[in-house]
C-alpha cells in the first residue's frame, strides 16, 4: 500500500497527538497550553545584543516554528509549515533583571510568571527571556510549545543554537529546514489490536478509584507554580549509589519514582479516599538511536502507567519492586509500542475530542500525578560567548487533570527535581515539605533491596 | 556478543565498535529503560527467561560478563 507522504507537510506521530490532545485539555481546564521552560544558567554577563541576534537568524532557518497544526485529506494531521520564516511574527526575546544576590528562589519566581504569561499566549512555538541578575549570573530561560518539541529535542535545539551563537556550527550540522514522516496510514488491523491491548491495560489500571488532588474550581484564575530542589555533585552520586542499592540493576527511574509515591500518598490520604490507589503516567524518552543527534523537533516519547496498591503505600522498598515489575512486564507486552500504535488510530479525532474521550474513560481521573526523569541533557557546549554555562533546570506545565508532577533532569551529573503544580491544588507549605521530604528520602541509607 | 553490542549501540547512540565490552553497562550511558529494552530484546532474541532466573546487579559488569550469563541460562 502507499503511503501518503509529503515533502511539504510534516505529519503527526501519535505521542504528537496524544501531547495535542494533553494542551487542548489543559487549555480548557486552566486557560494555558503545555509548554515547558528551560533554563540555563550562565556565569557572568553575556553580551545580550549578541545572544538575540544570534537567536533570530538561527530560529529564521526552520520555518516550521511558525507554523502550526492542520489536517489533511487522509484525515492525518500535520504540521504545515510555510516556505520561510514570517519576519511579522518575530520571536519573542524577552529582558528581565534581578539583583544582585538574588536567590534561585527568585530566579523561580521569574520564571513562574514567564511560563504563566506565555502558556496563556497562543500561536507561537519558542520563546528566550534574559534574567541578568547583577553582573554575576544571567539566566537564559527558553519557552518551548509541547506540540513542537519534547524534552530532549529542546536541549538539543539549544545545544546547536549556543554553537550558533558561539560561531561553530556549520551548515552541515543544521537539520533540513523542511520536517518530512509518513503520515502511517497503513496496518490498520494492527493498530486496532494495539488499541485494545491498551484498553485492557487501562481498564486494569483505572480499576477502583484512583486517588487525586481536586483541582481548584477557578482553576483558570490560578497560576502554575514550580518547587526546586537541588543536589549537590557529591549528593547526586550518593542518589546514584543509593538507586543501585535498592533498585539494582534497574537503577535510577524506578528509585527515584518510589520514592516519590512514597512521599506523596500521605498528602493523597489526607484528602481524599484513604483506600484509592494511585496511578502515575510516566513519559520517557525512546531509547536513543543515532538519529537522535539530529531530531530537535516533534516529540519521541513514550508513556508507561504504574499502579501502586494502597498497601505498599509506605514502603519504599516494596514501591521499587512494584515499579520493576510493572516497568518489565509493560516492556514485555510491548505497551509503549502499543500506545503509539494506538495514538495513531486516535489522530482521526480532534484534539477536542480525543481529550474528552480521555476523560470519559478515566472518570476524569487521568492519574494521581506525573512523573518524568530524563537523563543527563544534551547542551554539552561548555560556555556561550566565553561565558560558562553553570547549571540546567526543566520547568513544565503538568497537563490538568492532575496538574501536579514531578520532573527529575541531570545536567553536569548533577540532579534537579521540580514539583510543577497548579496553584490550589497544594498549599505553598505543603509543596515545600513533600520537597524536602522528597530530598531527605533520595537521600536517606536504604533499609534493603528490593530488586 | 556481536547482537548484544550492536543492541546497545543503537540504545546509546553510538557505533558498535564504539561500544566497551568490558566496562559496566550504566557507565556506557543505558539508563533505566535502556536496560528494561535490552532485556527483552535478549529474551526475544535468545528465547530465555532472563528476568525470572535471578538475574544480579553484577550480571551487568559488562557486555562480556552478560553474554556468559546468557550462555549460562540457555544451558540450563
Amino acid at each position: 500500500m502507499k503511503v501518503p507522504s509529503s515533502r511539504n507537510k510534516r505529519y503527526l506521530s501519535g505521542a504528537d497527538w496524544c501531547i495535542a490532545a494533553l494542551s487542548q485539555g489543559t487549555a480548557e481546564t486552566t486557560g494555558r497550553r503545555c509548554v515547558f521552560q528551560i533554563a540555563l544558567f550562565l556565569e557572568g554577563a553575556p553580551d545580550l545584543d549578541r545572544l538575540a541576534a544570534a537567536f533570530k537568524t538561527y530560529c529564521d532557518r526552520f520555518p516550521l516554528l511558525w507554523g502550526g497544526p492542520a489536517r489533511c485529506w487522509c484525515l492525518a494531521p500535520y504540521w504545515k509549515s510555510p516556505a520561510a520564516a514570517d519576519a511579522g511574527r518575530p520571536i519573542h526575546i524577552g529582558r528581565g533583571t534581578l539583583p544582585e544576590g538574588a536567590t534561585q528562589a527568585d530566579v523561580v519566581r521569574q520564571i513562574e510568571a514567564l511560563t504563566n504569561r506565555h502558556a496563556a499566549k497562543r500561536g507561537w512555538r519558542t520563546a528566550l527571556d534574559f534574567l541578568q541578575v547583577g553582573a554575576s549570573e544571567c539566566v537564559l530561560v527558553f519557552s518551548f510549545d509541547h506540540n513542537l518539541f519534547d524534552a530532549v529535542g529542546a536541549e538539543t535545539f539549544i545545544n546547536l543554537y549556543f554553537r550558533h551563537a558561539n560561531g561553530e556550527a556549520g551548515d552541515a550540522e543544521f537539520p533540513p529546514a523542511r520536517q518530512t514522516a509518513s503520515a502511517q496510514l497503513d496496518q490498520w488491523s494492527q493498530k486496532f489490536k494495539s488499541g485494545q491491548k491498551i484498553n485492557r491495560m487501562m481498564r486494569r489500571l483505572a480499576e477502583g478509584a484512583t486517588s487525586w488532588l481536586a483541582l481548584p474550581h477557578d482553576a483558570r484564575q490560578r497560576p502554575f507554580r514550580f518547587r526546586t530542589v537541588t543536589f549537590s555533585a557529591e549528593e547526586s552520586r550518593q542518589i546514584q549509589t543509593r538507586a543501585f542499592a535498592v533498585a539494582g540493576y534497574l537503577m535510577f527511574t524506578p528509585y527515584v519514582l518510589a520514592t516519590a509515591a512514597a512521599v506523596f500518598r500521605p498528602l493523597f490520604s489526607k484528602r481524599e479516599e484513604p483506600d484509592a490507589h494511585f496511578v502515575v503516567s510516566v513519559s520517557t524518552d525512546k531509547p536513543k538511536s543515532a538519529v537522535r543527534n539530529t531530531h530537535l523537533f516533534f516529540n519521541d516519547l513514550s508513556f508507561l502507567y504504574f499502579r501502586f496498591p494502597v498497601e505498599a503505600a509506605a514502603d519504599r522498598n516494596a514501591l521499587a519492586g512494584i515499579v520493576r515489575d510493572q516497568l518489565m512486564s509493560q516492556a514485555k507486552e510491548g505497551a509503549p509500542a502499543a500506545i503509539e500504535d494506538a495514538n495513531l488510530l486516535m489522530r482521526i479525532f480532534p484534539a477536542r475530542a480525543y481529550w474528552k474521550f480521555l476523560m470519559l474513560f478515566y472518570r476524569n481521573r487521568l492519574a494521581s500525578f506525573g512523573f518524568t526523569c530524563l537523563g543527563e541533557s544534551a547542551v554539552r557546549v561548555p560556555a556561550v560567548l566565553g561565558c560558562r554555562v553553570r547549571d540546567q533546570i526543566h520547568f513544565p506545565v503538568i497537563p490538568t487533570p492532575p496538574g501536579i508532577g514531578l520532573i527529575l533532569s541531570r545536567s553536569g551529573g548533577v540532579y534537579h527535581a521540580v514539583l510543577s503544580y497548579i496553584e490550589g491544588i497544594l498549599t505553598e507549605e505543603e509543596a515545600a515539605r513533600l520537597m524536602a521530604s522528597f530530598r531527605a528520602r533520595l537521600l536517606e541509607e536504604p533499609a534493603g533491596r528490593s530488586c | 556478543m556481536l547482537k548484544l553490542r550492536a543492541h546497545v549501540a543503537m540504545l546509546i547512540g553510538t557505533g558498535s565498535e564504539q561500544v566497551a565490552t568490558d566496562r559496566p553497562l550504566h557507565l556506557l550511558g543505558l539508563d533505566s529503560m535502556g536496560f528494561v529494552d535490552l532485556l527483552v530484546f535478549i529474551e526475544k532474541q535468545f528465547d530465555l527467561s532472563l528476568m525470572s532466573s535471578g538475574l544480579a546487579q553484577d550480571d551487568f559488569a559488562s557486555l562480556e560478563v552478560l553474554t556468559q550469563r546468557i550462555v549460562q541460562t540457555a544451558q540450563t
